[in-house]
């Protein structure tokens, strides 16, 4: 049969390319973080981003600065205009929180996804990209609330460039959040710049941040 | 591919997060070898493989329900590794106007000294896209005819003669070196 001849030395040729490569974990994490990333550059609701604007400016450590406000403001807004300048995409797709979530159960470290404002397509659940910002020293800080089950390793904050910041973005649903920043896995903080929840889960201190609705 | 998961295709549809993630976990190597086999072992692999992922995200929610995911999957692939080619051939045709490409007998005889993979690797650069795409389909993906018609969009007898072309060429070419010596 044409082209179907398999001699010695087409089998030998299969055999020296057959043997896949590994599945590098830092590869696939590439993979969802650039796949995250697609599903955030969606078409935005003008609510919602304008949402993550005030959840950002509501953050003390970013309202300090009158010029970072101003500068991040001006971030979000070049961003939910030029999201809302694509085309929709041909068809639905899994929301960039879908994507990010799943990254963590793989215990993949990703670049963070450029997380924007965050619809399932369906349309039924809104979630709004609310970045936390913690100062403090210590070798790795986590973030917990309610939106985790206040699992201490389920997202881990970075560092930002080797100092005493550490941030994260997560997307939450719209309303009241219980969180508080976790120093090396054990030592509970709440945020000095928020409300202190007085009905802290399991004892420890807290803070709450309301994400207002879409 | 074929040791996914019969429900996993099923599940990361429904908008099973874990599931696509694992899909993807489950899919890249075989992705990243066809890729590297096609455009050559550098980032263009890589970012052809990513791009296909990105795409099988997208429109994932289109895809039939109870439809092979492989064909679907390497049609995808096999057109990104070409829209790569195509970018790299225009490239090059920029920068290196006027240069006289190797023949594959040149770059064999240039590979004596190294094993047989890399020779292999050689010749099958020096192939037309069509002929390794389909040898690589057929011979290393072990796809059928009727997926690699899916895959490439063309017929069964161009498909038939671009593998017997490709084996030809491999023939020749590495039989001059590894057993003719």
């Amino acid at each position: 049969m044409i082209g179907d001849e398999r001699d010695e030395l087409i089998e030998r040729v299969r055999h020296t390319l057959t043997p896949l490569p590994p599945a590098d974990p830092q590869s696939v994490a590439r993979v969802l973080s650039a796949i995250a990333e697609d599903a955030a550059a969606l078409p935005a609701r003008p609510t919602v981003w304008i949402a993550r604007v005030r959840a950002l400016l509501s953050r003390p450590m970013l309202s300090l600065s009158g010029v970072g406000a101003i500068a991040v403001l001006a971030l979000m807004l070049g961003y939910g205009l030029r999201s809302q300048t694509r085309a929709p995409a041909a068809v639905p797709e899994l929301a960039a929180v879908d994507a990010f979530d799943a990254l963590t159960p793989m215990g993949l470290r990703v670049p963070r996804p450029a997380l924007q404002a965050m619809t399932n397509d369906a349309g039924a659940v809104a979630v709004v990209a609310v970045d936390f910002v913690f100062e403090g020293s210590g070798e790795r800080v986590s973030l917990v609330g309610d939106f985790n089950n206040w699992a201490v390793d389920s997202t881990p904050m970075q560092r930002i460039d080797s100092g005493p910041l550490w941030s994260v973005t997560v997307p939450l649903t719209p309303g009241r959040h219980v969180y508080a920043f976790v120093v090396d896995g054990e030592h509970w903080q709440a945020d000095p710049n928020a409300t202190s929840a007085p009905d802290a889960d399991f004892g420890k201190p807290g803070s709450v941040i309301m994400v207002p609705p879409r | 591919m074929t040791k996914l998961p019969s429900d996993l295709i099923d599940q990361a549809r429904a908008g099973d997060r874990h599931a696509f993630a694992r899909l993807v976990e489950l899919c890249y190597p075989r992705a990243l070898r066809f890729a590297r086999q096609m455009v050559g072992q550098s980032e263009d692999a890589e970012e052809a493989v990513q791009d296909s992922f990105v795409r099988v995200h997208r429109y994932l929610d289109g895809f039939k329900p109870g439809a092979a995911f492989e064909p679907w999957f390497f049609r995808i692939l096999a057109n990104r590794c070409r829209t790569m080619l195509e970018k790299r051939r225009r490239h090059r045709a920029v920068i290196e106007y006027g240069e006289v490409p190797p023949n594959a007998a040149e770059i064999v005889q240039a590979a004596t000294d190294v094993d047989l993979h890399h020779a292999v690797l050689r010749v099958l650069d020096t192939l037309p896209t069509e002929q390794r795409e389909a040898f690589l389909l057929r011979h290393i993906e072990d796809l059928s005819y009727e997926d690699m018609m899916d895959i490439t969009g063309a017929g069964l007898s161009a498909l038939r003669m671009r593998v017997k072309r490709a084996c030809d060429t491999l023939r020749e070419q590495l039989t001059e070196v590894h057993y003719d010596r």
